[in-house]
């Protein structure tokens, strides 16, 4: 392992961090809205971050002083892999230092505080913090910081460090170590040109969603923060009825900002190499595009399906949403079961925002899915596991794997009973030139069943039942609850069911539980390989 | 006529002893001084040792005015430079032979036309579809696709049911790129005019591209034929051309081949058909692949005495139409009696090609349509200031025993319309009767030929 190399790298990832907070420091100046009184030790606390930032990253440039010589394959797996556990410390820096509660009379840990920092880097959404809107529990500049993490960690740190800086061959391997997905490649010949286009889309459709936002009577501070969470497929909201906050605004057009934002989220679970064909004006490439299909193919069949078994159920009869739970508006109490036709219309609203959100891994809510009957709630979990496209910000398993996974199957069975047969895998009528991709599908399956049902195992076996259940009651869904933890946060989604449903956070679990799920998140971000060779003892060896 | 044969091999030796044996004059030119020796003694022919792709040895062949310069040896490359030299040098015509499909492929580029060659021929291409029109097909026209393969010609028989029985070709709707050649008609084979009508039971033959002829197929025939089962022993380049031409039809594909490495190549390229890794040599894989129910099993092995003892076994499993590949003229009496039910020799089927390339004046190649050779497709270029480029083609004067199938523009293949205008450097694709021919090349030939 070139230890001096990967200083070198891990240093500039710091100072990247660091300056990024920067970007956070205006909001708590009382010319943009700031309280100073709350924001004052937010600003303080943030300038401290920054400050360990600069220090940490000159301590490690120091240490990778002198020749470097060549950076392989294993050097960018754990470039990558520590670039990541050293940007969700820095970053939970700021949540420390300023002294951010939980909630009231809550403290943050330094658990906590890490479990929100990876969360965002990761762009889950999972969150400790239950109460964000008093800004003497969670200063405003913090909350920027907090939706920050997902602009940095939405197309990944390590292509806003190779768009920026290059490092030639470097620079691809890296990139290829942070997402391995199995994608489409790009047309550039130059990596870091690939990283140019792939930032210009993202920066250019994140600035677009903020105007449309800021156009809809959002102000300028949660548009910035809405966007950075939609198209990082991240779900930090500044509201605890995140997205759903603004249907109970007055003056503001609740329908009209969750559909923009549904358009988003579908734009940012796709692959951004097909975005930036579209870009060019190559709309054609889109339907051809047999992943792109297939999840606009899902999207609208699960729709259909929990907006019809919703119906029938009487899950959007009423009109509650979100406020019971978070009483984030003023309650009006019409019992009464509406029209049918009203049904649909709020049933196809609430259905589309729920399901695209869960499938593109954003976890914005604007209606508790978790009131839903079984059916949907069983769908909504399956569906976590489903993810985006590959090559997207997104994550989940990606859409990709799914359809190889079935394909390989498929071939699979054919050469039990006919084992002569040769038979290439082809993706829409292509052979796919890679021959270990077989194996490295059902590896990836493999691993994942493996690491879900030992998180699983461990969730309900060291977490106490005070954490699943009301004082006194007994912990009837446990085993549902802890399967949809490990899945929203292993998945980058973020709400799950029961205890960590749309209206509630992950507040509640033991430390060891919250390290348990840092480390999911991060496995998921990172689509597994560059986490788990962190683990192996061979992996540092120096021969 | 004086004739350059590049290249002494199998192929070229072959093509040079029945050129002379016509009474040509002929030049084998070849790199290899002792088979330059060999075929010296063993053909009436002048032989030249030296390299088909150098300018001094296609000059000391006296390519310059020769009216044929063919281009044969083992190597595409060579081929295609030898080809092209020798017809700038001033060779009347020009043919190569190919191996690799890309030279052939004009969706790339125009290799053809690039190096100003008349015709590049592949000899696994040409018996794969020799092998094709026997399997959809059998006993039918004997040309399948022309206008170097973008066009394809389809021989069907007119059903009862049909909708067009005894409306006037004139007023059928069909789509402008096809064109009724033929009609056969109690075993009269003559060139469809505008006022003829079709009978059930008539067999009428359909000029255009593949799409377009299976759209105006559905016209004259109601039900399509049963999907037929065919296995191919053997994945070389000739197994390879067949596959995929017939995958794309109402065929079930089997393609057998031995080598691994070859069946994964295969597998990748063929979308449809099924690639087996399996030895054609033994009874149990035969048995696996259950070619007692093939419909047609096909021998291309690369190899005469492999091919035909496969299809020994292939006949003995119970296969309905057995068909070979076999090359050594010695084997020629004795695969009728195994029960092999048609012999295709890639040696016969490229010498045909070639006589078709001995013509005078605008003719470029002409080949007989059918067995009877009552009707003929001529390649005709046009040349400069000839009676068809003065009027649009429904006014010229052509014989109503022809019809226009295709025109060649560039790299471009049309069907001409009514108002299409001939231009100097056309070529011309026609069907004609034998009696109409020098008439029909009068009009494109100019006036001092």
């Amino acid at each position: 392992m070139n230890f001096r190399l990967l200083c070198k790298m891990l240093g500039l990832i710091a100072a990247l961090v660091g300056g990024t907070m920067a970007f956070s420091l205006p909001w708590a100046l009382p010319i943009l809205g700031g309280d100073w009184t709350d924001e004052s030790r937010g600003f303080f606390g943030l300038l401290g971050a920054m400050l360990i930032c600069f220090l940490v990253g000159a301590l490690l440039s120091c240490l990778g002083r002198g020749p470097q010589g060549q950076l392989f394959r294993k050097e960018a797996m754990a470039v990558v892999g520590l670039t990541w556990v050293l940007a969700t410390l820095l970053g939970a820096l700021p949540y420390l230092f300023s002294g951010t509660q939980r909630g009231p009379g809550m403290p943050m840990s330094p658990v906590d505080a890490m479990f929100e920092s990876q969360s965002g880097f990761s762009t889950t959404g999972a969150t400790v913090l239950t109460e964000l809107e008093d800004p003497s529990l969670v200063p405003r500049c913090i909350l920027f910081w907090r939706s920050s993490t997902h602009f940095l960690g939405g197309l990944g740190i390590i292509v806003l460090f190779v768009a920026i800086l290059g490092q030639g061959s470097a620079g691809k391997a890296l990139m290829q170590a942070e997402m391995p997905g199995p994608s489409q490649s790009s047309q550039q010949a130059r990596m870091q040109h690939t990283a140019w286009v792939l930032f210009f889309i993202y920066a250019g459709l994140n600035a677009f969603l903020t105007l449309l936002l800021w156009v809809q009577g959002l102000s300028v501070f949660d548009s910035l923060c809405h966007a950075f969470g939609t198209m990082a497929t991240g779900g930090f909201s500044t509201y605890n009825a995140s997205v759903g906050h603004f249907q109970y605004v007055p003056g503001l057009n609740g329908p009209r900002i969750e559909m923009t934002i549904v358009v988003f989220m579908v734009l940012a679970g796709t692959n951004f190499m097909l975005l930036y064909f579209v870009a060019l004006g190559k709309l054609g490439r889109l339907w051809p595009d047999v992943e792109w299909r297939t999840y606009m193919l899902i999207l609208a069949v699960v729709t259909l399906l929990v907006v019809g078994f919703g119906i029938h159920a009487g899950d959007f009869a009423d009109s509650t949403g979100m406020k019971q739970a978070t009483e984030a508006g003023p309650v009006t109490a019409d019992s009464q079961a509406d029209p049918i036709v009203k049904q649909s219309a709020r049933a196809v609203r609430y259905g589309l925002f729920q399901v695209v959100s869960i499938m593109t891994t954003t976890g914005f809510c604007t209606d508790d899915f978790d009131r839903w009957n079984s059916f949907a709630r069983g769908v909504m979990l399956l569906l976590m596991f489903i993810g985006a496209c590959a090559g997207s910000t997104g994550g989940g398993m990606k859409v990709i794997r799914h359809i190889l996974f079935v394909k390989i199957l498929h071939l699979e069975l054919e050469q039990a009973f006919h084992p002569s047969v040769v038979r290439p895998l082809r993706l829409a009528g292509e052979p796919v030139p890679e021959q270990d991709l077989r194996r490295q599908i059902l590896v990836y399956y493999g691993l994942i069943m493996a690491i879900c049902t030992v998180s699983w195992l461990l969730t309900i076996t060291f977490e106490p039942d005070s954490t699943w259940a009301e004082p006194g009651q007994h912990a009837e869904h446990k085993l549902v609850d802890a399967a949809s933890c490990v899945a929203a946060t292993l998945n980058n989604i973020g709400p799950g069911l029961g205890v960590v449903g749309a209206t509630k956070n992950y507040t509640n679990f033991q430390w060891y539980t919250k390290l348990l799920f840092i480390w999911l998140m991060m496995l998921g971000r990172l689509e597994i390989y560059v986490i788990l060779v962190l683990f192996s003892p061979r992996f540092w060896r120096s021969q | 006529m004086r004739i350059a044969v590049l290249g002494a091999g199998t192929v070229g030796t072959s093509i040079a002893n029945r050129l002379c044996s016509e009474g040509h004059s002929v030049t084998l030119v070849d790199n290899d001084a002792g088979i330059c020796r060999r075929v010296n003694e063993e053909l009436d022919a002048r032989v030249i040792t030296g390299s088909a792709s150098h300018a001094t040895t296609l000059f000391q062949a006296d390519v310059i005015g020769a009216d044929l310069c063919l281009a044969v040896t083992g190597n595409d490359e060579a081929n295609l430079v030898g080809a092209g030299i020798a017809k700038g040098m001033g060779a009347r015509r020009a043919v190569a032979r190919v191996r690799a499909p890309v030279f052939r492929d004009v969706s790339t580029f125009d290799y053809q036309r690039h190096f100003g060659i008349d015709r590049l021929l592949s000899l696994e291409h040409l018996s794969a579809m020799e092998l094709a029109r026997e399997i959809r097909h059998p006993g039918a026209i004997a040309v399948e696709n022309f206008a170097r393969g973008e066009l394809e010609m389809q021989e069907l028989a007119v059903s009862e049911k049909s909708a067009v029985i005894g409306i006037a070709l004139k007023d059928l709707s069909l789509p402008s790129d096809v064109r009724i050649g033929s009609i056969n008609r109690q075993g009269r084979m003559r060139i469809a005019g505008a006022a003829d009508s079709v009978v059930p039971g008539d067999r009428i033959t359909l000029i255009g591209s593949r799409d377009d002829i299976d759209e105006v197929r559905k016209l004259f025939q109601r039900e399509l034929p049963p999907t037929r089962k065919v296995v191919i022993a053997g994945g070389g380049e000739t197994g390879f051309q067949l596959a995929r031409v017939l995958e794309a039809g109402r065929f079930n594909v089997v393609v057998m081949e031995r080598n691994r490495d070859r069946c994964e190549f295969l597998a990748s390229v063929l979308k449809y058909a099924t690639v087996v890794h399996a030895d054609v040599q033994r009874r149990t894989c035969l048995e696996e692949e259950r070619v007692g129910g093939a419909d047609v099993f096909v021998a291309c092995t690369g190899d005469d005495e492999d091919s035909i003892m496969a299809c020994v076994e292939a006949r003995e499993l119970g296969a309905v139409t057995i068909l070979c590949i076999v090359d050594r003229p010695d084997y020629a009496n004795v695969v009728a009696k195994l029960g092999i039910d048609h012999t295709v020799s890639p040696r016969k089927v490229i010498a045909r090609q070639i006589v078709s390339f001995l013509n005078t004046g605008a003719v470029i190649s002409r080949m007989p349509l059918s067995v009877d050779d009552k009707i003929d497709i001529l390649e005709i270029e046009v040349a400069e200031g000839c009676p068809a480029t003065q009027h649009a083609l429904a006014v010229l004067d052509l014989p109503r025993q022809c019809l226009i199938g295709a025109v060649i523009r560039e790299s471009y293949v049309v069907v001409p319309g009514a108002t299409y205008r001939f231009a100097p450097g056309d070529t011309v694709v026609a069907l004609v009767e034998t009696g109409a021919i020098e008439q029909t090349v009068r009009m494109f030939s100019s006036s001092s030929d």
